[in-house]
């Protein structure tokens, strides 16, 4: 386990520089100066020019590349366009936001998935099951941000149970998670079916049978938690598409969170505040999914991470 | 709560199942391609044509959709927005594929050093969660179709080079290869007229999950205001009528249905491409999901 732990830090980190390498030339070679968009295009070349020394982008390509990566070890993520204060301070103001709304999808997710997901593998390859695939599918095609919007019409506009917009109380953080949950819903229903069939024709599964154990009793107990295992793999995977998702949601339902703040600072081409938010999502995603597999590793007995192996 | 095995016989068999899904998903896809191919012949009017008199009017006869805020044919938008969804899923679906061939099959075929930096630069790419990626070039390049396809497309190629070089992996150490190596036969040739046919049946999966994926992705961008301003796209359709929800939601529930339709029926195809193709393993699920690009 301890190898296995290491060997996954370890891989961790070409990705993590990569991902760091290719935001800041995505940045960097956008057309456009980024002192226009300060100064407007009508200020004189001297306050142009102390700006642009002031910024370090008077500098070769190189050199700012150095400095970027040591700020970045210093939690200097540069200053905002927009709101003129540290990128790390405005993001960090948002943050929480985002992980709220992720983690409340999640839940409502597994919630939507698992019924879902435990009658299809209860009654594979009858009518009930290709409802539940059907569902699974149509969960993964429906676009969040038409689902969104019909939520909002029903139940906000037309039932007037629920607010349509903002972060003010559990009732407003409803609408975005339903929003955000069902996509995955489909995909982990999908999933649960798949493993549960698995785990159902597995030896331990008929000898639990035999010691007369209740039917419920070796679904939930036995199979269920057993089956579960693999879909905390398949968590840390589509916690991306949470992640991404959380973008148009937040945006639909002026959920003040990250995503937002992203798109915003995309309009307003405040392009070390698109910098700070793209990287916090991938490094969010990135530490989301080295925790599903060091929890898979952990949950799965089977699983011997002796040195040889990793 | 109690569950019981059952043990009557399935009452619909796997392989007809399979079928049976791609030809529902096919049929769809088929209309889906002609009312984007004849898409100037079915529109009632010009898209873009501007009545200001009929602004928001709702779906009723002779204008089966509405019209929106410019008083703009829904109807004729979104068999437009079918066009602009499939040019864009082809382009970047072929793109990815090529790109994804290429870099793919030359790291599963030479393997060593070669293998290793594209298994590195694929981690980069995967470090970036969803469409994030696409967004974030769609805002630097600028909002323009062209610039949309490219950032899918920087997306997309990623998932075929992982399936082709697995492939080649798997495949070059068969006995067939071997033969035809010790017959003399080029690498080049052995790459491109032994390996890679056997490439072709996830790649096709791959292609018709993908296609849902890219649909989604595209409608995203456009949604977000990163595609072209002045495109039918459903995704911008949708933008604008998300804003009119209260008063006239018939402007977003019909470029949303045809996003949906046509995602979910390349998503029942791939499924039943997968089956007939596979008749094992779910490579949906480790596929991930169609949100998630091409």
């Amino acid at each position: 386990m301890r190898w296995f732990v290491l060997r996954r830090l370890l891989l961790l980190v070409p990705a993590a520089l990569g991902v760091l390498t290719l935001v800041f030339f995505l940045v960097h070679l956008v057309p456009g100066d980024p002192v226009d968009l300060m100064l407007g295009e009508s200020a004189s070349v001297a306050d142009r020019e102390d700006l642009r020394h002031a910024l370090g982008l008077d500098q070769s390509l190189p050199r700012q590349y150095g400095r970027f990566m040591s700020g970045l070890f210093h939690g200097d993520l540069g200053e905002s366009f927009f709101y003129r204060e540290p990128v790390s301070r405005v993001i960090i103001e948002r943050y929480p936001a985002t992980v709220e709304l992720a983690v409340l999808a999640l839940i409502v997710a597994l919630l939507i998935a698992l019924p879902v997901g435990i009658l299809a593998a209860a009654r594979p390859y009858t009518l009930w099951d290709n409802g539940a695939v059907f569902f699974s599918l149509l969960g993964v095609s429906l676009p969040n941000f038409w689902l969104g919007p019909l939520l909002i019409l029903v139940f906000a506009l037309k039932l007037s149970w629920l607010p349509v917009s903002g972060r003010e109380g559990f009732a407003s953080v409803i609408l975005p998670a339903l929003t955000l949950g069902t996509g995955m819903a489909g995909i982990l229903s999908r999933m649960i079916r798949g493993s549960l069939l698995e785990v159902m024709g597995e030896e331990y599964i008929t000898a639990a049978r035999s010691r007369g154990l209740p039917e419920s009793v070796v679904w939930l107990r036995h199979a269920l938690k057993n089956a579960l295992i693999p879909v905390i793999s398949l968590l840390g995977l589509q916690f991306g598409a949470l992640l991404s998702g959380a973008i148009i949601t937040e945006a639909i339902f002026s959920w003040p969170g990250v995503g937002q703040l992203l798109l915003s600072a995309i309009s307003s081409r405040d392009y070390p505040l698109v910098q700070g938010c793209i990287l916090v999502i991938a490094f969010t995603y990135l530490g989301v999914g080295l925790l599903a597999d060091l929890l898979y590793a952990w949950a799965d007995p089977r699983i011997h991470y002796g040195k040889s192996s990793a | 709560m109690a569950f019981q095995l059952t043990n009557e016989k399935p009452k619909i068999s796997r392989g007809a199942g399979y079928r049976r899904l791609l030809i529902a998903g096919g049929m769809v896809v088929a209309v889906l391609l002609l009312v984007a191919l004849f898409a100037p012949w079915l529109a009632p009017s010009d898209p873009g044509a501007i009545h200001l008199e009929s602004s928001l009017v709702a779906p009723g006869p002779g204008h089966w959709f509405g019209h929106d805020r410019l008083g703009r044919d829904i109807l004729s938008q979104v068999i437009y927005g079918a066009r602009v969804s499939m040019m864009v899923g082809i382009v970047v679906i072929g793109i990815s594929f090529v790109l994804g061939m290429i870099v793919g099959g030359a790291a599963g075929f030479f393997g060593g050093i070669l293998d290793e930096i594209f298994m590195r630069v694929v981690d980069v790419f995967l470090a970036f969660p969803g469409i994030l990626l696409a967004i974030a070039l769609a805002a630097v390049l600028g909002p323009s179709l062209k610039n949309l396809v490219i950032a899918l497309s920087c997306l997309g190629w990623v998932g075929y080079a992982r399936i082709i070089r697995g492939q080649f992996l798997s495949v070059r150490e068969r006995g067939f290869v071997e033969a035809a190596r010790a017959l003399g036969i080029g690498r080049l040739r052995i790459g491109l007229r032994h390996i890679l046919p056997h490439c072709l049946a996830p790649v096709l999966i791959q292609a018709s999950f993908g296609m849902g994926g890219v649909i989604l992705a595209e409608s995203s961008l456009s949604f977000l205001g990163l595609g072209s301003p002045n495109t039918p796209s459903w995704g911008r359709v949708l933008s604008e009528g998300a804003e009119l929800m209260r008063v006239a939601p018939h402007i977003a529930i019909f470029p949303g249905l045809a996003i949906m339709i046509s995602v979910l029926s390349f998503n029942i195809l791939g499924d039943g491409v997968q089956g007939l193709l596979m008749k094992k393993g779910d490579l949906f699920l480790q596929r991930g999901s169609g949100r998630n690009g091409a």
